[in-house]
């Protein structure tokens, strides 16, 4: 994958999950992954358009990822975005942005609804969106197994 | 001057040689003994190693990124930390086929302990039933370890299935998610005791609420997980470091002990070990050997050497493990509260169910999940990880975990057994197994709702077996003299100088975790055996 590929998907991934831009330790540590693991060399063609339509903006992110979540959990979008989370974890500021929520109860609440309304929403986005090309492109079986 | 020979550095090994060494004993230990990394950046809590290390994705994560866990490792919630992975090496020599079981072992020196989260929970008599030895026998040895390690508890409600004895010292402060479950525990306990059997207390630990010789009380940096820079949390290394300063100590290491040779008459001459580094043979004289290898190492070299002597391939059964089941939870009394970072970060609470027999006892273990890795858990909740983060970050003060722990019988179909120089580990889960384990998780979600906390559906996890790392049960100690069993103190049945000091044992496995119960088992054996 070319590196400006690579770093559209950590800037992109990056402002999905905190807001904020990587920073150039990030940067680094998330080619570095790439060039050790080879884990992505060789992807399925509905993940491959997963992950350019993930590119794309964070919403795009967000909508591939929902889809994920929901149809292809081992998706390489997904297995990005963990590790995306894994190194925002180990250093600051993101580190420190993880731990940092707090307020009155009834806030937090309602927080979390609207959290869980935004994914709903994604999700729904993600049916109508990706269901129909992951279908086309063969990767997804409508019928039961057996 | 009797001499002692020892196979294995864990919690059963040092306990046994400095109790021997006490004795006026000359030991020798032959041991793999990996050795663990220093300590980085000692006086750093947990965010400063964060903001000070040059490469911190490199501690945390590993530098070939092992402790990264991707969506198809399975659903595990604690990435295991790269500093500690040398516990997890295993010699070249060491090959196993298992079926049914996951087994974990350790060469490092120290053994598996050096990963113990420090639950020091006293098995009691009705635990001990078929052991040939009741608590009145094994208590003295559990403070006499207690003393020698530093352990904290106090009296409170769990009392009635922890035994008390000596040397307790005052406990750890309590994070504020457990403070805020005992509270709610204070407020229902007659009706969690009546109605679901249920008690909530203070968990027993092996961490120092005060300095300790050369070790450091706990001063909460949050690095529990990471190591311990100070030594606040016991391992079996630091016994082995006293062992290793006293005179008539040997500490053989970087050998990997493969079998013994005994005479005709069930009279063990010698032990052979092979170097990790060159592959060349050793071979120590024992006038007594003691294995505490723990139960799969020392099961090994037992079936080896009988295997050398007369080609004949035995089966060692009623391996025993706990099952475990790990229960994440969201405490509705800590949403909007801060998190706090710097406190004790293993568990600080011990739930205990009561059963129709006491046997039946199961344990539970509450961590309130403060500063392991956040992306194993955050990927496993239902929704996209850009809404799962921002739920996280909302509940993370109110995050906990139960970790269940469930009883286990010897069965016939569990066994360890050589074929073709692999240790075969092969378990059977018990049929009643997934019924008990259904119950025992409804139960948890009904306690845990009556303490105002929701354990959200589908992310209970069925740990497999061997992951809780309680293994025992293949040699049982026996009041009656029966072949591949052993005395009420260890001694083979049918090796007149062999002594088994750890969990292979052990006749039966309560659902508590067993380390405490090893050490004191060890210690009896080497006071009383030799």
């Amino acid at each position: 994958m070319k590196s400006e590929q690579l770093d559209s998907e950590c800037q992109t991934y990056c402002r999905y999950l905190t807001g904020q831009n990587p920073t150039s330790y990030i940067r680094e540590k998330y080619h570095e992954y790439h060039q050790m693991s080879g884990a992505f060399s060789s992807l399925a063609r509905f993940d491959r358009f997963l992950l350019s339509f993930s590119r794309r903006g964070t919403w795009m992110a967000r909508i591939a990822d929902g889809y994920s979540v929901r149809f292809l959990k081992q998706s390489a979008v997904r297995k990005k975005l963990v590790l995306m989370l894994a190194l925002l974890e180990c250093a600051p500021p993101s580190s420190s942005y993880l731990d940092a929520s707090r307020g009155p109860a009834a806030l937090v609440l309602a927080r979390m609804c609207v959290t869980a309304a935004a994914s709903l929403l994604a999700l729904v986005a993600a049916v109508l969106v990706l269901l129909p090309v992951h279908w086309a492109m063969g990767g997804l079986s409508l019928r039961r197994p057996g | 001057m009797r001499q002692v020979l020892i196979v294995g550095s864990g919690a059963s090994g040092v306990h046994a040689a400095q109790t021997l060494l006490e004795k006026g004993c000359r030991v020798a230990m032959v041991d793999v003994g990996i050795g663990m990394p220093p300590p980085v950046r000692p006086a750093d809590d947990l965010n400063g190693l964060k903001a000070n290390l040059e490469d911190p994705a490199d501690y945390f994560l590993g530098a070939q990124y092992q402790s990264l866990i991707l969506p198809d490792f399975g659903s595990e919630y604690y990435g295991f930390p790269p500093n500690k992975e040398y516990i997890f090496e295993q010699p070249e020599q060491f090959r196993y086929r298992a079926k049914g079981f996951s087994p974990l072992v350790s060469f490092a020196a120290g053994g598996l302990a050096e990963a113990w989260t420090g639950g020091s929970y006293p098995f009691h008599d009705e635990e001990l039933r078929l052991f040939p030895f009741g608590y009145k026998e094994l208590g003295p040895y559990y403070g006499k370890v207690a003393r020698r390690i530093g352990i904290t508890g106090v009296e409170d409600d769990m009392a009635r299935f922890f035994p008390l004895h000596d040397g307790l010292m005052e406990p750890l402060d309590l994070d504020d998610h457990s403070a805020v479950l005992l509270s709610a525990y204070a407020a229902r306990r007659d009706s969690l005791n009546r109605d679901l059997g249920c008690y909530l207390g203070r968990a027993r630990l092996a961490a120092l609420s005060r300095d300790f010789g050369e070790r450091k009380r706990c001063d909460y940096t949050g690095r529990c997980l990471w190591g311990c820079p100070r030594g606040s949390i016991y391992t079996p290394s630091m016994t082995l470091a006293d062992c290793r300063r006293h005179p008539d100590f040997d500490y053989h290491h970087g050998l990997y002990a493969m079998h013994f040779r005994f005479t005709d008459g069930g009279r063990i001459r010698t032990l052979v070990a092979r170097s990790t580094t060159d592959g060349s043979l050793h071979e120590f004289e024992a006038e007594a050997l003691v294995l505490a290898a723990g139960t799969l190492s020392s099961a090994r070299i037992f079936l080896e050497s009988i295997r050398q002597n007369s080609g004949e391939s035995l089966k060692l059964t009623g391996l025993m493990d706990n099952r475990q089941v790990l229960m994440p939870f969201v405490n509705l009394r800590m949403l909007g509260r801060q998190f706090n970072p710097r406190s004790y970060q293993y568990h600080q609470l011990a739930f205990g169910l009561t059963g129709s027999d006491p046997m039946e006892y199961v344990h539970g273990l509450v961590t309130t999940l403060k500063t392991a890795l956040i992306h194993p858990v955050v990927q496993n909740m239902p929704l996209d990880l850009g809404g799962a983060v921002a739920m996280f970050r909302d509940v993370h003060a109110a995050l906990g975990l139960v970790n269940i722990n469930f009883h286990d019988f010897r069965r016939e179909e569990n066994y360890l057994a050589l074929e073709d120089g692999k240790l075969v580990i092969h378990y059977q889960p018990d049929p009643a197994e997934p019924d008990r384990v259904h119950r025992t998780s409804e139960k948890f979600r009904k306690i845990l709702r009556k303490l105002g906390c929701v354990a959200p559906p589908g992310m209970t996890h069925l740990r497999p077996m061997g992951a809780s790392v309680h293994y025992a049960g293949a040699i049982p100690m026996s009041a009656d003299r029966k072949p591949l069993t052993c005395s009420p103190h260890g001694q083979s049945h049918d090796f007149e100088n062999l002594y088994f000091a750890d969990g292979t044992s052990f006749p039966a496995l309560p659902a508590k975790n067993l380390t405490f119960t090893l050490m004191a088992n060890a210690t009896r054996i080497a006071e009383e055996a030799f």
